[in-house]
């Protein structure tokens, strides 16, 4: 999420161009899934602009956006989920594109970063046919009014004839293992700091027009029983919580175990709903 | 030749008692008739004149037997051998005729003479009534149903219905105090009666001749002989009707079910000739709610003599009435998500679904009231048998108590529910139900293996013989092929155990190319139980395109149709009969053991409408009651069965006649024909012995009888005797030289 060192990115651009460019069709199919557990998996997509738009530079290495907090993050969430609850998680994540033919395989699929996506028809269409099957998509770490605009065109293209709605802290999903009160806001560790309350990240970090990034909501697609198809974390990045837990014990306790709560309710209602 | 030889039938030889005129009878005849022979032999022996002998002693011997015999043949015809048995007394006996008048015997009798009745008429007027003349009086009736008194010139073979062995004790009681000689039956045997006792018939101690009329067999002729519909069906379920399709012919066949004018279903099937009886299968939908009056047709090839029994009629309830369903699952995973999306909204299943979620958490889902399974299993029995149906997720056998073990168990024996196990890391042997009471039940002996456990694998499932058969595995496949093989293949199996020998496989998976059980079931009990070896159906759902209903219907009609074979603690059962519906009404207790109720009543309403009061009451059994309506117009009739204290009816139809069933089973029956005759001590006749009926009669006949004696003394068999001997005697004395 921090962009702004541009010299070693552009040492790097050749070898991350190459990973980037095959890292999509490479993610296809392959491995194939453990059906007896369960499996987040991570979707690939495209995104626009160049260096600090589709692509970063962080801890040393070029991330596309579609891979911010991957693996890591997933790594995690399986361990803990295995801990916290009696799913039987796998600890690997699958990664997919939106058109691979054995999506369905994963019934909740994750996004990440989601403000300059570049989306094709055919990804919004399989999408449309993944949720229309009982598929459910949770898109996190996102922030700001363009990011947010950016992918909710993106709904509305896959949806058009279902507005997104708050998803409130009154909802079932909220309350589903843990009781969750208030939506968390989780910043990555950069704008994260031991006795910070101020957890918004910072606007210039984000896709310009950002306005305020001050308030965390969950939005939500709704299908025609009422059961939630698509979420959007907004203005938080739950996944940061998974991924970065080691990074001490007050981020750990601050803000992971808030994240996975989260993780905790919302995977237990997409598995029940 | 045998009474030219002998002067009379051979009947009144196997029947006679032997006597010697005038009164020697049996033994003491035979004394008499012995010393003559002695006497006759010493008198050859010694009183012959003393000749030189020239003959050897052999010779010798040889003459003097041959004229003892003589000599005793003599003696025996010169005691007035005589026959003396009972006889029909002449003009005293009535003989009675039935003539079959059903529909039937309107059929073309085969010999190009008309129809049926034309040649039965042809062979009472012109040959039987005249040859019964001297036994007494013929009585003629007609009969369909029941028998009855009828001129020949006035039948039009219109009776709807053919009971030959009611109608025959009908003419015999209505004999009661009048000499009966016999019957004679004249029928295509044609019979749709619906019991034959002939024991009690063959104690009314009246032979019966039975005359075949038509032809035996029907070449090219196809008819729906059997159709087997549940009476009841939930909404929108498909159900599958069984047909029987019976014929002697060869080709293709169109089968069809309309429900009014609307065409449900249709399905081709080739005819066998080496297959006389074939049986198909036809799945069909429901439908929405109500009554449903089916039309099943078949379209036969070119050569189906009779149209009459190519439909059948059938009425289908669709009940929207609700069932329980309790899913009991131990962690939360696709499968249980995915069985929640296909049973939503469906108007007659009520999923109840409790999950642990985390250790010590759980999450109930479509609870009725706060209080349902706040425990996490039910609290009491009772509260068990509320349900219908259980559904057994990955839930290790340890989570619950001996007492609910016991409990799970006696819901499917006892309480007849129905209990489905599915796959998991912690479900059946994995997770230790191997050792609980409800591995009895199962349909496989639960083993554990250290080594072949619940794992992910990809596996091709496919539809076994018995599971084409199944309404549970009716599924539409979008695309118009096979339905099964075009599914996604499952990702998990967990391997079941041997087969018990009441389970039946209606899915099975390749694994490795070897075939494994999928979805097998069992009757236990009053219950069924089934397993299902997977956990990812759900895969069905997922991977397939969105207007895909495969995954919601296979599992909308396996817990439909585990719902529908739970007992209910209150069930209304009609029964239509040729002349009645018989109305039962079942009650049982929470804890599902009979309910004590003293009466109820039902109102039936005829096809005309009208509204009838019928009292049902207890026959002696607990929680059943009882009542019999009588009918005869055809058609349907609904039934509103109120039972004690419940202000709600329940509404049931039934269909009284309406198919022509003189149309069904056209052939003459000579099986039937025959075994009649056989237990009367009649005979079966064809048209044209018929007029050897009646000699047959005189020896053979019940009613009254006289004592006869027929001498045999001038029978010509006894004078070629007398002849041949004497004859022999002069060829030997010839041959010798003596003559």
């Amino acid at each position: 999420m921090v962009r702004w060192r541009l010299l070693p990115v552009l040492l790097m651009l050749p070898a991350t161009f190459a990973m980037a460019a095959g890292a999509p069709e490479q993610a296809r199919t392959e491995p194939k899934p453990d059906l007896s557990q369960f499996q987040i998996a991570r979707i690939v997509y495209d995104s626009i602009g160049g260096i600090g738009e589709a692509y970063y530079q962080f801890e040393g290495r070029l991330w596309e956006r579609w891979e911010t907090d991957h693996p890591q993050a997933e790594q995690n969430l399986g361990r803990r989920l295995a801990e916290l609850t009696r799913i039987a998680s796998a600890r690997e994540p699958a990664v997919r594109r939106l058109t691979a033919p054995d999506l369905g395989d994963f019934p909740l699929i994750f996004m990440s970063d989601v403000g300059y996506m570049r989306y094709t028809a055919e990804e919004a269409a399989a999408l449309r046919a993944y949720l229309a099957n009982g598929g459910f998509l949770w898109a996190d770490d996102f922030w700001g009014d363009a990011e947010w605009a950016a992918f909710e065109r993106f709904m509305r293209e896959v949806l058009p004839r279902v507005q997104w709605r708050v998803v409130e802290p009154t909802h079932p999903l909220f309350h589903m293992v843990f009781e969750i009160n208030e939506m968390p806001q989780i910043p990555a560790r950069s704008f994260a700091s031991p006795g910070l309350e101020y957890t918004a990240e910072s606007p210039w970090a984000h896709r310009p027009p950002a306005g305020s990034l001050d308030v965390p909501t969950m939005r939500g697609w709704f299908d025609d029983e009422g059961r939630l198809m698509v979420i959007g974390t907004h203005n938080t990045d739950i996944a940061d919580g998974w991924e970065r837990e080691a990074y001490g014990q007050w981020y750990f306790e601050r803000f992971s175990t808030l994240s996975y709560r989260m993780a905790v309710n919302v995977i237990t209602y997409v598995m029940t709903h | 030749m045998f009474e030219l030889l002998f002067k009379y039938p051979a009947a009144v030889f196997e029947r006679g008692e032997l006597v010697f005129a005038p009164s020697f009878r049996g033994f003491e005849a035979l004394v008499v008739v012995m010393v003559l022979v002695l006497a006759v032999a010493l008198v050859v022996l010694f009183g012959m004149p003393r000749r030189p002998v020239t003959l050897g002693p052999g010779r010798r011997a040889g003459l003097a037997a041959l004229q003892a015999l003589f000599a005793a043949a003599v003696l025996l015809l010169l005691a007035q051998p005589t026959l003396e048995l009972a006889t029909l007394a002449p003009g005293a006996n009535a003989v009675a005729v039935l003539v079959d008048n059903s529909e039937s015997m309107s059929f073309d009798a085969g010999s190009g003479d008309g129809s049926r009745l034309d040649v039965a008429r042809a062979a009472v007027s012109g040959t039987l009534e005249p040859s019964l003349a001297p036994v007494g009086e013929v009585v003629t009736f007609a009969f369909g149903a029941t028998a009855r008194r009828a001129e020949l010139d006035a039948l039009k073979a219109d009776e709807p219905r053919t009971r030959l062995v009611g109608a025959i004790e009908d003419v015999i009681a209505s004999f009661r105090g009048r000499p009966l000689a016999a019957l004679v039956v004249l029928s295509d045997g044609a019979d749709n009666g619906t019991e034959h006792d002939l024991a009690a018939l063959a104690a009314a101690g009246v032979p019966v001749h039975t005359v075949g009329i038509g032809p035996a067999t029907l070449p090219g002729e196809v008819q729906l002989s059997g159709v087997s519909l549940p009476s009841e069906a939930p909404p929108q379920t498909r159900v599958v009707a069984e047909l029987e399709l019976r014929h002697s012919s060869a080709g293709p066949v169109i089968v069809k079910v309309l429900d009014g004018a609307r065409l449900v279903a249709a399905e081709e099937a080739e005819l066998d000739p080496e297959r006389p009886v074939q049986r198909l299968a036809v799945p069909f939908d429901s439908g929405p709610g109500g009554i449903r009056e089916l039309r099943f047709v078949v379209e036969p090839p070119a050569g189906d003599h009779l149209a009459g029994n190519n439909r059948q009629e059938r009425l289908l309830t669709v009940s929207e009435q609700q069932r329980r369903v309790l899913y009991l699952e131990g962690e939360p995973r696709w499968e249980y998500k995915f069985i929640r999306r296909a049973v939503a909204g469906d108007r007659v299943l009520e999923l109840t679904s409790w999950l642990r979620t985390t250790e010590r958490k759980t999450y109930r889902q479509d609870v009725r009231d706060p209080d349902e399974l706040r425990a996490g299993f039910p609290e009491d029995r009772a509260g068990l048998y509320g349900y219908d149906v259980i559904v057994l997720g990955s839930l290790a056998a340890t989570y619950l108590s001996d007492e609910q073990h016991d409990w799970l168990e006696r819901f499917v024996g006892e309480r007849g529910g129905s209990l489905l196990a599915l796959a998991g890391r912690e479900a059946l042997a994995d997770g230790g139900w191997d050792v609980t009471p409800l591995a009895r039940a199962l349909p496989v002996r639960l083993a554990r293996s250290a080594t072949s456990g619940y794992r992910a694998v990809e596996a091709e499932v496919r539809l076994t013989a018995a599971g084409a058969h199944s309404p549970m595995m009716q599924l539409v496949d979008v695309e118009g092929g096979d339905a099964w093989a075009s599914l996604p293949p499952l990702g998990d199996h967990q391997p079941l155990g041997a087969l018990k020998p009441a389970a039946t496989t209606l899915l099975e998976v390749l694994i490795d190319g070897e075939p494994r059980p999928l979805l097998v079931t069992q009757p236990y009990g009053l219950g069924t139980t089934a397993v299902l070896a997977t956990a990812t159906t759900w895969r069905w759902q997922m991977r397939t395109p969105p207007h895909d209903v495969r995954h919601t219907l296979f599992w909308r009609q396996l817990l439909r149709q585990l719902a529908e074979a739970a007992r209910q603690q209150r069930e209304v059962r009609l029964t239509a009969t040729d002349d009645g519906i018989e109305v039962a009404l079942i009650e049982r207790d929470e804890l599902f053991e009979p309910r004590r109720v003293a009466r109820a009543h039902a109102l039936v309403f005829g096809p005309a409408g009208v509204e009838q009061r019928l009292e049902l009451t207890s026959e002696g059994v607990s929680g059943v009651l009882r009542g019999r309506h009588p009918v005869s117009d055809p058609g349907v009739y609904r039934v509103d069965v109120h039972p004690p204290g419940d202000p709600e009816p329940v509404t049931r139809f039934v269909r009284i006649g309406g198919e022509r069933a003189e149309h069904f089973e056209p052939a003459r029956n000579d099986a039937l024909l025959e075994r009649i005759a056989e237990s009367t001590g009649g005979r079966y006749w064809r048209p044209e012995e018929i007029g050897d009926i009646a000699r047959a009669l005189t020896f053979d006949a019940a009613g009254l009888k006289r004592i006869e004696r027929f001498p045999l003394w001038d029978m010509p068999a006894a004078l070629l005797l007398l002849v041949a001997l004497k004859g022999g005697e002069w060829l030997l004395r010839r041959r010798w030289g003596r003559i």
